[in-house]
């Protein structure tokens, strides 16, 4: 998939795959992934391993992550420069989005 | 220099033309290409240890995992969905593996499917055709000499030549990311299972799988655990025992490979069943949990599940529709031929209708289950 379809597809991105690409700063195994969600998100979020699969399955197809297997033939989970770039429109959205809160949520207290 | 290898059918084994890739190496003979008419083509070196990967792929990569360039991998030559890949370093140093896609097990998969059917039906074609000759004529059954048996001869070598070596050749790529198609039960658990275990059946649960999920965690609940579950999924093997709060989670995957296996086994759940063929594969879960703690799940988010659901229905109705459809189409004329001509009704029509009420009753209680999961997710939503 091209770059703007694949912005297309997965922006706004659930917290879910947020999160699933965000950890993935450094290769890790599919497991890997759950724990460090885990423990980035101070234990709020745990991912259920079907979940997790599926979205990297997902993703996988869709080129926004590549796999290979490690020495223990496990596989690992990588992100590529089309995931990087994705992940970095997504940032900016947020910013946008932390941005525009920071701004007005004071008009909300009474 | 260049050199030029015919080597027919070397998409049938492509581990076995990788070994010789790496052989024709060792013989200083690098990969430089193929063409579509499986003729290698090699250049002249120096003889080297290579390591060489074959791999299908629908979308070929941008760039390999960045992990594998470093570990010396790097791609010979691509056309349409082949890659071939290649790594120098001697084999033992490779720290990196690449994945072969699952496309490849379904491709040589679907060939072989295609010429196993020809195999059977042509088998039992020519010898149901004799049989008949034998029995209704008098005459004895003379075979003409012909030239053109040496085309229907060198027909069936290739069928069933190409029908063996995918058969081996899929065997050993299924196996390749190890799936353990059977639960190994222990020694002691062989003893009780003779003793104190009883066995209870469960059919066509596939259609209702939330149905025997409830069941497996109410038999936990009331103090039957489950030992094992039978190679089929049918045959459930319980022991008396304490009560225990058991998650268990049926799964539905169109394709699962080692990496599925992997994921939920690290996450802490034990594997009871699994059992799939080329487009399909169950799997069964399980996991203990302490009272006061959150049930475990599978799936984090009600959507997953859902679409799963949504998945499995369609499955089923694609795969049984054609056939109401086609046995409707069958009853329809017979009952219009009885009518209208008064044709003498047929015994087989009504087997024909108990057949259209069964698969018609699979597709309906698959999404009557899909119906289940949305109505329970509405409920917990409002």
């Amino acid at each position: 998939m091209s770059l703007d379809k694949v912005i297309k597809a997965y922006l706004p991105m659930t917290e879910t795959a947020f999160y699933i690409l965000l950890s993935l700063t450094e290769p890790r195994h599919g497991y890997g992934i759950i724990k460090h969600v885990a423990e980035i998100t101070r234990e709020r979020i745990h991912l259920g391993s079907g979940t997790v699969y599926g979205t990297l399955t997902k993703m996988q197809k869709n080129g926004i992550i590549t796999v290979y297997a490690d020495e223990r033939r496990k596989t690992v989970y990588e992100i590529t420069d089309t995931g990087k770039k994705l992940i970095a429109a997504e940032i900016n959205r947020l910013r946008e989005l932390h941005q525009n809160a920071e701004r007005y949520e004071g008009e909300f207290h009474d | 220099m260049t050199k030029k290898v015919f080597r027919p059918f070397w998409s049938y084994d492509v581990q076995e033309t990788e070994e010789w890739l790496s052989s024709m190496a060792a013989k200083g003979y690098y990969l430089q290409k193929f063409t579509k008419t499986s003729f290698f083509v090699f250049t002249k070196g120096e003889p080297k240890c290579i390591t060489y990967f074959i791999n299908y792929e629908k979308t070929p990569r941008e760039a390999l995992p960045s992990a594998m360039q470093n570990d010396g991998w790097a791609r010979v030559f691509g056309r349409g969905k082949w890659q071939v890949f290649s790594n120098k370093k001697p084999k033992e140093e490779i720290r990196t593996n690449p994945l072969r896609d699952n496309l490849l097990t379904t491709r040589n998969g679907t060939i072989m499917y295609i010429f196993g059917y020809f195999a059977v039906t042509n088998f039992v074609l020519f010898f149901v055709s004799i049989y008949i000759q034998l029995l209704f004529s008098n005459q004895p059954v003379t075979i003409e000499p012909s030239p053109m048996w040496s085309v229907t001869l060198i027909f069936y070598t290739w069928v069933y030549y190409s029908f063996i070596k995918l058969y081996r050749a899929n065997k050993k790529l299924g196996q390749e990311p190890h799936i353990s198609d059977t639960y190994t039960y222990s020694p002691e658990e062989k003893l009780t299972l003779h003793g104190k275990a009883f066995k209870k059946i469960k059919l066509g649960w596939m259609y209702a799988p939330d149905k025997l999920e409830k069941w497996l965690e109410q038999m936990e609940g009331q103090g039957y655990n489950l030992l094992r579950i039978g190679w089929s999924g049918t045959a459930y093997y319980f022991i008396k025992g304490k009560p225990r709060r058991v998650k268990y989670c049926t799964d539905f995957q169109n394709k699962a490979d080692e990496s599925y296996f992997d994921i939920h086994s690290d996450a802490g759940w034990k594997l009871l069943f699994t059992r799939g063929s080329f487009f399909e594969r169950w799997s069964i879960w399980s996991r203990e949990y302490a009272e006061g703690q959150e049930e475990p799940q599978l799936y984090s988010s009600n959507s997953d599940l859902l679409q799963s659901a949504r998945r499995i229905a369609f499955t089923y109705s694609l795969l049984f529709f054609p056939l109401v459809f086609i046995y409707g189409i069958a009853i329809w004329q017979h009952i219009y031929s009885v009518l209208n001509y008064g044709a003498p009704f047929q015994f087989s029509m009504l087997l024909f209708g108990i057949s259209i009420i069964i698969f018609g009753s699979l597709i309906m209680q698959a999404w009557l289950y899909y119906r289940r999961l949305k109505n329970r997710f509405m409920k917990n939503a409002n």
